[in-house]
């Protein structure tokens, strides 16, 4: 007989956590300060630098290889035909002021800002380069969402000069939507994935929506850049998200189901199970956890019951996510 | 797209990758324009664990396919092309697609100037198929009608009448539906040459997205969408409200729903902004239309003499038309260097106005309106149509400020109003087109809806170079009508903590903490049926409830949610690893508040002090997910990944059975109806499993080759067992539990999928790159709700007619037996003899997929 877990001591989970806290903090004060400034401040033309800047050219005359993999890239493109005071600046328009870098004959350290781990430059400086053009669309709520108040930075997923290179394993495991997006270093779904572990399981049940055939992926719901939503969702509710798609189950319906229209997530796990129709718990179970009325839900259902097999509860109760007929007040029509 | 033999196929294969690889040369390759990856597949397998089915289900349409369309044949699986320049212009264009001519396939064309404008159009495919082990005896004369041999009905109608129809019936359709090796051909009945069917829809969808800078800093952009849905899915449909053999009239047939869809949807917007600040302006319309409003069936037992509690047909009403509207204004703004402050409102307003069907299509039931008008009127209704409306409002305010330099404070507030402003109307249903309606107490339909608000107030401390520490409050506060609860507040606690000692090195923690209690709570179904007056879970009144009065809905309940996770990232160079822990441990179990402040458990003694609860319905949801994966690159030519997961999860109900009493009685007086002797547990157990290994290798600068081995495998279990006393027999408590109603463990449900695929690529030029890719896929899956469905009804056989396959009971099958294919389940269930299945299930399957391709790059 199956007996319920304990739960699970806390003191390995708080002994590693004291661990690491302490290892961390005596380590971390090698580490540049969040906001310490690099060894050249970038700044913006318009704050009064115009005579630190170089011009693209004389950045081509030493870095002509990444000057032809950016001219490729659809930023390149834009740059071709600069549209503002800043996309005229070129490499520099990120990079920050050449004349230091220049005049020291080269070097990484002089370069005012670079990106990736290797960086000295703060998150926060790398990020601002890149919301200095892309601070508007569906970035307007940057600012505070998980992944940046976690510290990430954007070129942890995406990148500008680099030709993405893709493993032959993941061109066959993974499977994305038609996009003209390749500024990203992965495709999705990996991309996301490398990070949500558990979300890489779950999308391989059995029940799932077509995420493993390429035609969800993670930003179908998901806008990773922030959003005033809960979870990062596009839409306000999960409920919005899901009817999106599913717009037959919008309503209003004469007969509503409240746990519906509050919220699918209720009863359905969206990133798959192994329950018919992606639900949490399997049927009558499902229904059994809220329902202990006079009729036949309240009793504990033999494996041979018209209850129990095939569709469940829903081999009756077929309308129950609305009825709009007048006799469907028990979801049966 | 039509399927091409085998030898052709392989022909086709040997033709495409031989010459390539003799005449292929090493040349300097011109500036890609773009590529294309064509070749032939080849697709080989069998559907495996079904002996009991009196056919084999193609592999094809098995759910190797349930979302793709893989067959043997040619494909361009890839194509892109891109032309920068066009004619001297500044104008661009990209032509992509995948899966070309399939029923899955994308295409995506965009037109347009770089940071300038851009068209864009797509366009998409995906099939979803639900089944191919059903049958359907049924025939669809016009779309949503569905009609049964009258001869058919006839004889069933024939067979409903005798005496004992639990048992005769699953005979009779075991032996003259059902069609097998045991029914000769030449003495088949006419259903046998009814087709197998394949449920399933294929959604086509177009797009045109149009987007504009009129200037850099002001844009305009719209997007129109025609989806298109086609196809069927399984539904359950019942006549009467139960399809018990037991009850008059009482029988269901699953059906086919037929699909016919359309949503069209807008979108058009603009955006205008400068560095420091943005504004947007939005507004999205949906529109569904439904072209099969309702689905008319026969009574499969019923051919003649419609009566009150025997309809000639039954009538489902499908999803109705329904059109909504959004719109949102979104700004964002520096109000110092400092201080940012963002902001949406998005109002939405939701319709529904289809026509009503009458409620019911049985013309002998002739109790509505006066009470003596026929309900398969119109007239009868309150209203022809319910002119449902609702709005919605989402309001999000959020302030982030620097403080300190490294210092960042969030404080966010959100809204959500959903306003349901459908008028009331009083209805008299008749249930499955059977039941009488009665007018003196009619159904009042409930305008449910609800608000949110949410309070955020978090402080983030970036104390090193990815590494911080925050801590927050937030809170949530809801208010319902027409729910158990009315109002909620749930506060929360959240802290998190990111540690970078080395930059190839990161640890996080983070921890939640939420309690929520419920203002009070009251089900509106717990009330005196005498009085109407709330009947509270702490009540010593001994009437008898509609609901029970102290079950607590999960959704709504006092509940205690603990969450912790755990990360490790470590990324060198060559070597990235990621490990986590994570637990979610929800608990509604909680004494007091809203629930019962003392143990509910009819035991006392041990069992109540160490399995206590407080309340009917879920106490516990309990997670615990161990990950890690790791990727090492011996060199730029080798590769490694290993990937695993480690799932377990634990769900706890209590419940209660409960029987109606009659008369005068109450709960002391009848006999155990509702007592907690009476009371069971069930709980739920799964373990999932998910493995990924692998290796890329790029040999000699010419080689790509990688194989690689994955596996998902999951388990589950729900275990229910009594938690009264067995002994008492009579009286107030007398323990119920037994024969049909006793507490049993079901049979362990799994399933696993396994893909090992080698694929070999050869860079016969740097724009010639023949492919070759085998892949196998193996599905096991056993699941005791569907693995045993078989058309009609389940495995039924008797001594006499014995069924290929089935066993073989006594003269009386409705006597439950064991599948020999599915052991632990039993068949046979007399509450369901008169329900007619399609027997849908998704079967195991194995799959070798072989393709050979050629990459171009051009």
């Amino acid at each position: 007989m199956f007996s319920f877990p304990r739960k699970p001591r806390a003191w390995p989970f708080l002994l590693t956590a004291a661990l690491a806290l302490a290892a961390s903090w005596a380590l971390a004060q090698k580490q540049p300060s969040a906001h310490q400034p690099s060894s050249v401040a970038w700044k913006a033309p318009a704050e009064g630098q115009a005579d630190q800047y170089v011009g693209e050219e004389l950045c081509a005359g030493c870095h002509e290889d990444q000057q032809k993999r950016f001219k490729n890239t659809v930023m390149g493109k834009i740059y071709a035909h600069p549209r503002t005071e800043l996309e005229k600046l070129g490499c520099e328009s990120c990079h920050g002021p050449g004349k230091a870098h220049v005049a020291a004959g080269g070097g990484k350290d002089t370069i005012p800002l670079r990106f990736g781990k290797d960086s000295n430059n703060s998150i926060e400086e790398q990020n601002a380069a890149c919301l200095a053009c892309h601070a508007r669309g569906n970035r307007l709520f940057w600012k505070a969402s998980p992944h940046e108040s976690r510290g990430m930075a954007c070129v942890d997923c995406h990148q500008v000069k680099q030709e993405r290179q893709v493993l032959l394993s993941s061109d066959t495991r993974y499977s994305a939507p038609l996009t003209e997006n390749r500024g990203v270093k992965k495709s999705q779904p990996e991309l996301c994935l490398q990070c949500h572990q558990m979300r890489r399981a779950q999308l391989q049940r059995s029940s799932h929506m077509p995420y493993r055939e390429g035609k969800v992926t993670c930003t179908s719901c998901h806008n990773p850049h922030g959003t005033p939503n809960p979870k990062q969702l596009i839409q306000s509710t999960v409920n919005e998200n899901c009817l999106t798609c599913h717009t037959e189950r919008r309503g209003p319906f004469l007969w509503e189901h409240p746990p519906v229209l509050e919220n699918c997530a209720n009863c359905h796990e969206a990133h798959g199970t192994n329950n018919p129709q992606l639900l949490k718990v399997r049927m009558p179970r499902v229904c059994d956890s809220c329902h202990v009325t006079s009729r036949h839900p309240t009793s504990p259902t033999l494996l041979n019951a018209v209850r129990d097999f095939n569709r469940g509860c829903t081999n009756c109760h077929s309308a129950i996510h609305g009825s709009n007929h007048p006799s469907g007040n028990m979801f049966l029509r | 797209m039509k399927l091409m033999r085998q030898p052709t196929i392989l022909v086709l294969l040997a033709l495409l990758l031989g010459p390539s690889l003799l005449f292929g040369q090493e040349a300097p390759a011109p500036p890609s324009h773009g590529s294309v990856e064509f070749g032939v597949r080849h697709v080989s397998g069998d559907v495996y664990g079904r002996p009991d089915l009196p056919f084999s289900p193609d592999v094809i349409t098995s759910k190797f396919n349930e979302y793709g369309d893989r067959r043997s044949g040619f494909v361009i699986r890839k194509f892109y092309m891109n032309s920068d320049d066009i004619l001297g212009s500044k104008n661009y264009v990209t032509l992509e697609s995948q899966s070309t001519f399939y029923k899955n396939q994308s295409y995506l064309a965009t037109f347009g100037q770089y940071g300038k404008f851009k068209v864009q159009f797509r366009y998409d495919e995906t099939p979803h198929i639900y089944t191919n082990t059903a049958r359907l005896l049924y025939t669809q004369t016009s779309p949503g009608v569905f009609t049964l041999p009258l001869a058919l009905r006839t004889s069933l109608q024939a067979q409903s009448a005798s005496a004992t129809p639990a048992a005769t019936l699953p005979y009779f359709m075991a032996t003259q539906v059902v069609c097998g090796i045991a029914i000769p051909p030449a003495t088949q009945p006419p259903a046998c040459s009814e087709p197998f069917i394949s449920p399933s829809i294929l959604r086509k969808a177009g797009t045109v997205t149009i987007s504009y800078y009129v200037t850099p800093d002001w844009n305009i952009s719209g997007l129109f969408s025609r989806e298109n849905e086609v196809g069927s899915r399984p539904l359950g449909l019942i006549l009467n409200s139960s399809p018990s053999a037991s009850a008059t009239g009482g029988a269901g047939a699953e059906l086919p729903e037929p699909i016919d869809y359309f949503n069209n949807t807008v979108k058009a917007g603009t955006e205008y902004g400068k560095k420091d600040w943005g504004v947007q302006l939005g507004y999205l319309g949906s529109f569904f239309e439904n072209n099969v409003g309702q689905l008319v069936f026969d009574n499969p037992f019923r051919a003649t003499l419609e009566t009150a509690s025997n309809p000639l047909t039954g009538r489902m009403d499908l999803y109705p038309n329904n059109h909504a509207h959004y719109l949102n204004f979104a700004g964002a703004f520096d109000l110092s260097k400092h201080l940012r402050f963002m902001a949406s409102l998005g109002p939405g307003w939701l319709s529904q106005n289809d026509p009503f069907l009458a409620y019911t299509t049985n013309s002998a039931i002739n109790t509505c309106g006066d009470g003596t008008q026929p309900c398969s009127s119109l007239g009868v209704l309150p209203a022809p149509s319910l002119d449902g409306r609702k709005q919605t409002l989402a309001m999000n305010y959020t302030l982030v400020t620097l403080p300190w330099k490294k210092f960042q404070v969030k404080a966010a507030y959100r809204l959500y109003d959903y306003y349901n402003n459908t008028r009331v109307h009083d209805f008299t249903p008749s249930q499955g087109d059977v039941g009488l309606p009665d007018v003196t107490s009619p159904e009042e339909n409930r305008p449910f809806g609800y608000n949110k608000k949410n309070l955020e107030l978090t402080a983030n401390w970036f104390f090193a170079k990815r590494s911080s520490l925050k801590v927050g409050y937030e809170g949530e506060f809801f208010d319902r009508s027409h729910r158990d609860v009315e109002h909620s507040a749930e506060h929360s606690f959240i802290s998190a903590l990111d540690l970078s000692p080395r930059k190839d090195l990161l640890f996080r923690l983070a921890y939640r903490r939420s309690d929520r209690k419920p203002d009070g709570y009251q089900d509106m179904a717990a009330s005196d049926p005498t009085t109407d007056l709330p009947v509270a879970c702490t009540s010593t009144s001994t009437v008898f409830t509609e609901e029970q009065r102290c079950h607590r809905r999960f959704d709504e309940a006092a509940r205690l949610l603990n969450r912790a996770d755990a990360t490790v990232q470590y990324d060198v160079q060559k070597f990235s690893f990621t490990g986590g822990f994570q637990t979610i441990q929800t608990d509604n179990n909680r004494p007091g508040g809203t629930n019962s402040p003392t143990p509910l458990n009819f035991l006392t003694g041990a069992t109540a002090t160490t399995g206590a609860y407080y309340l009917y319905g879920a106490l516990k949801d309990l997670s615990y997910i161990h990950s890690f994966d790791a990727s090492y690159t011996l060199s730029p030519e080798v590769s490694l990944f290993a990937e695993y997961t480690h799932e377990r999860y634990y769900k706890r109900m209590i419940s209660r059975s409960r029987s109606p009493l009659s008369g005068t009685q109450t709960i002391l007086t009848c006999s155990g109806c509702d007592t907690a002797n009476n009371d069971w547990e069930s709980t739920y157990h799964d373990i999932f499993d998910t493995y990924a290994a692998g290796v890329d290798l790029y040999l000699g600068k010419k080689v790509y080759l990688t194989p690689y081995y994955s596996l998902s495998a999951g388990k589950g279990n729900v275990f229910s067992s009594a938690l009264g006393d067995r002994t008492i027999t009579t009286g107030p408590n007398r323990f119920a539990l037994t024969g049909t109603s006793a507490a049993q463990n079901y049979p362990e449900t799994t399933t696993r999928i396994h893909e090992l695929a080698v694929v070999f690529k050869y860079k016969l030029t740097k724009n010639l790159m023949p492919k070759l890719e085998y892949r196998y896929q193996q599905f096991d899956n056993k699941d005791y709700q569907t693995s045993a469905m078989t058309p009609y009804m389940g495995c039924i056989g008797t001594t006499a007619a014995p069924v290929t396959g089935c066993p073989s009971a006594t003269a009386n099958v409705g006597i439950p037996q064991p599948s020999p294919f599915y052991p632990g389940f039993v068949v046979g269930d007399t509450s369901a003899a008169r329900y007619i299945f399609m027997g849908v299930d998704q079967p195991s399957y194995r799959v070798h997929v072989l393709t050979a391709t050629v990459e171009l790059h051009f």
